[in-house]
């Protein structure tokens, strides 16, 4: 096992605990994430006069922080895994099918990148929500089509340099069809700078996804995400402080904790820097 | 000649290697010397410790390497003990080093000349005007054609010849003492070498330089050595005069080394009179912003079994002709026709039909094979993709790979686990797995030492006897060629300017290109 640096321990914990928390923090609680209580409505978290029956506090139905914030991390995570993986798999996709034809193909891709890459993202997806009205299924596909302009502009390079690799060549000179040449030979040599740029992504998914929900226009009741409980606490920031400051902690934790992740994987798999530490 | 006092020499220099390589030492215990007006060639393959003692005289030894013991002295002053500016002082004026690549040497954003003329700006306190007076001084000295042109340039618009006789120019600017110069010649064409070897030999005889002088190649050591110096793992095994190494060389590791070195030796042509079986009729070719074609008007036909030579100089369009016989490359215009059927224009699964009967060995076998991918699955892959069952190929390829030399266990490691020579070799039971009836091998030797290239060679000989391929060879090394083909191809400036047996090729060429190589080829007039 090769050393591992302290930070990237770290991000790995913080990471491991968040995945925990969303998944298993509800059973911490007796109360539903939905359960309002108006006799126990902005009660302070422990250490800031509250007390063991809400260990975060409570919002301004008397919620239970703790319930909604294991319940919206989940969401945020859930949201932000799908956004990048989708959008991971569309731009890839993309970027190989550029880095193959080559020609009219391939300037048409980057072309629509260069625009994707220019527009006000969070202008066209408070647009849409705006339009179609909000859904589930709506949200992902924006977090989606977050991002996946860097996807293709990437892999497009990747491809094209792996490409005219004498390994590649060779095989195919051996007759190998070309899907079976990127997706057997290709992808994996290519994989690290990929997963690198998804640790990168994710991040930047969780923040849009805060960023919409604080305004209303993202995630919306019953359901909830860490940025629309934010969103809730908006008007009480002077007196009931931790209803925003909580689940905003934690978005940047797990932001920050997922960056550093990516920098230390970029470290790890770029074999130029790579050959710069020997 | 009788030597006069050492002006360099190395005295019982070990340099330590960090834990994980596989010596202790990168050199141990090495002592020479070289005097004024004196070259020292230190021989040897690849990895045995010439360049680092090289770095280390130049005091630019990477971080992680450090000299354990010895002295280095330099008129007679312990290079190692003196302050680290003093060094650096007299490592810039009295010591200078040319390298093996020339173009990585320069700096791509300046003209060649200011590269040239600030080592006077750092060194000297003489005028703009007068140091580019010096400058192109230096350029005619070292032969560069039209001296206030190439000033001008930057190094991509200068070929490889031109870029190593301004480094060349750049190190003799200060007039050194000693002229280090690690494989200067390796990354140029054999014409190319001649004229740079002749130019050292020359600038040595003027101003009586010493020069240390480093090579695998022994044609090399006969155009320029004085003395001999051949290193083995760190050891410096053996030492002399020229004549002695050459003619009665003592160590086994050297008789080796020699024996190994290619010779001229026309072989003899077997009679072959099935008919030809690719035909290449009338190739073009142009690159965009280029005058001289790639190809111009290039017909070639190759029958079974036979060996053909592809020789001539780097840009001469050896590895354009091979790669659009393999359609790695296209053509503009002309045909190839394999058993009849015309390859150019194919695309698809109607040419991954036909690649299985036209396979290639590439230059560097370090790059060749897919790092990830493990060797069994590398070679099995290719006869799997044209149809053949899976069980049959990796009976194909068990057999195969005992017959390159390698044990059956190698199938399950990857390629990084391997050594340049053995990638090749399985480099070659890859292209051989499909049952080919040619094989490109294109410079497939020039990546290695010359103990590698003599084995690669003989396997590929026994190879085609054991199959009957056909075999296309591009070489810039006539002797290689000449041992090994049944013709030979010249190609200057995109066409085949000479086509015969080695034999007569050699006996009585017309044409005075070929002549001219044949000339370059190093230590031919032995």
């Amino acid at each position: 096992m090769r050393h591992i640096p302290t930070v990237a321990w770290l991000s790995i914990a913080a990471l491991v605990c968040a995945l925990l928390f969303a998944l298993f923090g509800g059973w911490l609680s007796d109360h539903a994430a939905t359960q309002q209580n108006l006799l126990a409505r902005m009660r302070p978290p422990l250490l800031f006069g509250g007390d063991l029956a809400f260990p975060l506090g409570t919002d301004r139905l008397g919620r239970d922080l703790l319930a909604r914030m294991a319940e919206g991390l989940r969401i945020s995570l859930l949201i932000a895994l799908l956004g990048s993986v989708l959008g991971a798999l569309f731009g890839c996709t993309l970027g190989f099918v550029a880095a193959h034809f080559r020609g009219w193909v391939e300037e048409t891709i980057m072309m629509v990148v260069d625009i994707q890459a220019s527009l006000p993202f969070i202008l066209i997806a408070l647009t849409l929500l705006a339009f179609f009205g909000n859904s589930f299924g709506l949200l992902i596909f924006l977090m989606a089509m977050f991002g996946w302009d860097s996807y293709a502009r990437l892999s497009r390079g990747v491809v094209l340099s792996a490409k005219s690799q004498p390994w590649a060549e060779a095989v195919r000179t051996l007759g190998v069809r070309p899907v079976a040449l990127y997706l057997r030979h290709v992808l994996p040599n290519v994989a690290g700078i990929l997963i690198v740029q998804l640790t990168l992504n994710f991040p930047q998914i969780i923040l849009l996804e805060s960023a919409l929900s604080f305004l209303g226009l993202g995630i919306q009741p019953p359901m909830t995400s860490l940025g629309q409980i934010m969103g809730d606490g908006r008007d009480y920031l002077s007196t009931s402080w931790w209803i925003s400051v909580l689940p905003g902690l934690t978005i940047f934790l797990v932001s920050l904790a997922m960056c550093v992740l990516g920098d230390w994987l970029r470290d790890r798999l770029d074999p130029a820097l790579q050959r710069v530490r020997q | 000649m009788a030597r006069s006092a050492p002006l360099l020499s190395v005295e019982n220099l070990s340099i330590e290697l960090p834990g994980v390589a596989d010596r202790t030492h990168a050199v141990a215990g090495v002592s020479f010397s070289v005097a004024p007006g004196e070259i020292l060639c230190i021989v040897g393959e690849s990895g045995s410790g010439k360049s680092v003692m090289s770095l280390a005289i130049m005091g630019l030894l990477s971080r992680g390497l450090s000299v354990e013991g010895g002295k280095i002295l330099f008129e007679g002053q312990d290079l190692l003990t003196m302050p680290p500016k003093a060094r650096r002082d007299l490592a810039g004026r009295r010591i200078a080093m040319v390298f093996q690549e020339p173009i990585a040497s320069l700096n791509p954003f300046y003209r060649v000349g200011e590269q040239v003329a600030e080592v006077f700006r750092l060194h000297t306190d003489m005028s703009k005007a007068e140091i580019r007076e010096r400058v192109l001084e230096l350029f005619s000295e070292v032969l560069l054609p039209e001296p206030e042109l190439i000033y001008q340039r930057y190094p991509h618009q200068l070929s490889g010849g031109q870029c190593q006789r301004v480094m060349i120019a750049m190190a003799l600017a200060l007039e050194p003492a000693v002229l280090i110069a690690d494989e200067p010649t390796t990354a140029l064409d054999v014409t190319t070498q001649a004229q740079i070897l002749d130019l050292i030999r020359d600038l040595r005889d003027r101003h009586g330089t010493a020069v240390v002088f480093i090579t695998h190649d022994f044609g090399v050591v006969e155009e320029i050595a004085d003395r001999v110096a051949v290193m083995q793992s760190g050891h410096l095994v053996e030492e002399g005069t020229k004549e002695r190494i050459m003619n009665a060389p003592a160590h086994p590791y050297t008789r080796a080394l020699l024996a190994a070195v290619p010779r001229l030796a026309p072989r003899e042509v077997q009679a072959n009179d099935k008919p030809p079986f690719l035909v290449a009729e009338n190739l073009q070719k142009r690159w965009p912003e280029r005058r001289i074609p790639a190809l111009e008007d290039v017909s070639l036909s190759i029958r079974p079994g036979e060996t053909i030579g592809l020789v001539g100089e780097s840009g001469s369009g050896k590895s354009t002709l091979a790669r659009a016989i393999i359609r790695l490359g296209t053509v503009d215009g002309g045909s190839i026709r394999l058993n009849g059927e015309d390859l150019v224009g194919k695309e698809g699964a109607s040419l991954r039909a036909l690649r299985r009967h036209i396979q290639m060995v590439f230059q560097d076998p370090y790059s060749a094979l897919d790092p990830r991918q493990k060797i069994g699955s590398a070679l099995t892959e290719g006869p799997m993709a044209c149809g053949v069952p899976r069980r049959e190929a990796e009976e194909r390829v068990r057999d195969l790979i005992s017959a390159v030399g390698l044990q059956p266990s190698a199938l399950d490691r990857f390629p990084h686990e391997f050594s340049g020579g053995q990638r090749q070799r399985i480099c070659i039971a890859r292209a051989l797995a499909l049952r080919p009836d040619l094989l490109i091998a294109d410079e497939a030797l020039s990546a290695l030492d010359v103990t590698m290239q003599a084995q690669v060679l003989e396997l590929l000989g026994e190879m085609q006897a054991r199959f009957g391929f056909a075999m296309l060879f591009i070489t810039h090394d006539l002797r290689i060629a000449s041992s090994l083909c049944d013709r030979i191809c010249v190609m200057q400036r995109g066409r085949i300017i000479e086509e015969a047996e080695p034999r007569l090729l050699f006996a009585h060429s017309g044409h005075p290109y070929t002549q001219a190589l044949l000339q370059a080829i190093p230590g031919a007039d032995r």
